[in-house]
């Protein structure tokens, strides 16, 4: 487990680049944040890992996907649960070809794969103060 | 009397033509799965290539699943279109014995899809014949199921689950050949011609997917990860 300090959207986003290194194909990054905390930076940050950029939030889409030398697949969970992930055919997605990014994860963590990358993103200490935790294989 | 085929439940997107009890023509893609780009595509061409326009179909065959979620809804939405445009009924077909329907053996005939987590869409037949209906289970629970029985192995399943089926049941294992490994939109177009001449038909707003689901691999996986 790695504890982390951003003092900036930059240090997050990098922390996210740093995250996005050691994925492979079929990697899963579950993220989890309060709203504004930088969930959706962090996972700029991971797709640019990948050479990708233009990410923006998958709030209204629920996933948005990015092909290049790798495929991201970007989740929003806030308005889902198990049920509805399943549902919705995104587990399809978990074992795919590609790296999966998940917003809100708390929402769908039961059935997660066990190669997920946990990130939790919490506030304190100032407005741009954050203590990033990561948990998974290879942190 | 002439049947439009299709079938995307797995990796493979194919449709095929069957004109009289002929098949006339029949495509399959097994390359990446994109096949809400080129399902649509691969039925104009294969019907161009074949003369035949679509309003001189009488039928619309689809396998409305087990499979792929996104998958049966990629197929039966495009079914549903093209049948609801010509006003022309609709036959829905099992992927799992559509697969089967591949080959016919004494042997037992197991189609299996991966349906992750060690887990299979799975149906068991021998000579032709349903002896367990499709259902999603447990690979290793398929795999007791079948020790010391001369089973063929066939589907997307296969690729993935190969070793661990081999070990498990030694020489009774025998896998499918590669161009009879995968759905073909042959097999449903032949199931089809066999629903039809029973009437087995429906109207294409009754044309539904059949979702299997994995409620019990679900809630053990729950239980494992201690939220259960």
């Amino acid at each position: 487990m790695k504890h982390l300090i951003s003092q900036s959207e930059k240090d997050t986003f990098e922390i996210g680049s740093d995250i996005g290194r050691v994925l492979k194909a079929g990697g899963v990054v579950a993220v989890c944040g309060e709203l504004g905390s930088g969930k959706t930076v962090l996972s700029k940050g991971i797709a640019a890992a990948f050479g990708i950029g233009g990410v923006h939030s998958p709030t209204f889409t629920l996933v948005n996907e990015y092909h290049g030398e790798m495929s991201i697949y970007h989740f929003d969970a806030y308005r889902i649960d198990t049920q509805g992930w399943t549902d919705s055919g995104f587990d399809e997605y978990l074992f795919g070809d590609g790296v999966c990014i998940i917003e809100w994860a708390d929402n769908v963590g039961g059935i997660l794969p066990e190669n997920t990358v946990w990130v939790h993103i919490s506030r304190g200490g100032g407005d741009d103060f954050r203590t990033i935790t990561i948990e998974g294989e290879g942190f | 009397m002439n049947i439009l085929a299709v079938d995307s439940c797995s990796n493979v997107a194919t449709c095929a033509l069957m004109k009289d009890g002929r098949l006339a023509a029949e495509v399959s893609l097994n390359d990446k799965k994109t096949h809400s780009v080129k399902l649509l595509p691969l039925i104009e061409q294969m019907l161009c290539f074949a003369d035949t326009g679509i309003g001189g179909i009488d039928y619309f065959a689809v396998t409305v699943g087990p499979g792929s979620f996104t998958g049966q809804r990629i197929g039966i939405a495009t079914v549903k279109g093209l049948a609801h445009a010509s006003n022309k009924p609709c036959v829905a077909v099992s992927s799992l014995q559509a697969l089967a329907h591949n080959l016919t053996s004494s042997y037992f005939v197991c189609p299996i899809m991966d349906a992750r987590r060690e887990q299979v869409y799975t149906a068991t037949f021998r000579d032709g014949q349903y002896l367990e209906n499709d259902r999603a289970i447990a690979l290793s629970e398929l795999l007791s199921e079948q020790d010391g029985k001369d089973t063929i192995f066939l589907g997307d399943g296969v690729p993935v689950f190969r070793s661990v089926i081999a070990e498990r049941l030694g020489t009774f294992a025998h896998f499918a050949p590669a161009h009879l490994l995968h759905l073909r939109a042959g097999s449903v177009a032949e199931l089809a011609l066999r629903k039809i001449a029973v009437n087995d038909v429906c109207d294409v707003h009754a044309l539904m997917p059949m979702y299997l689901r994995l409620s019990q691999a679900e809630r053990e996986y729950l239980e494992r990860s201690g939220e259960g």
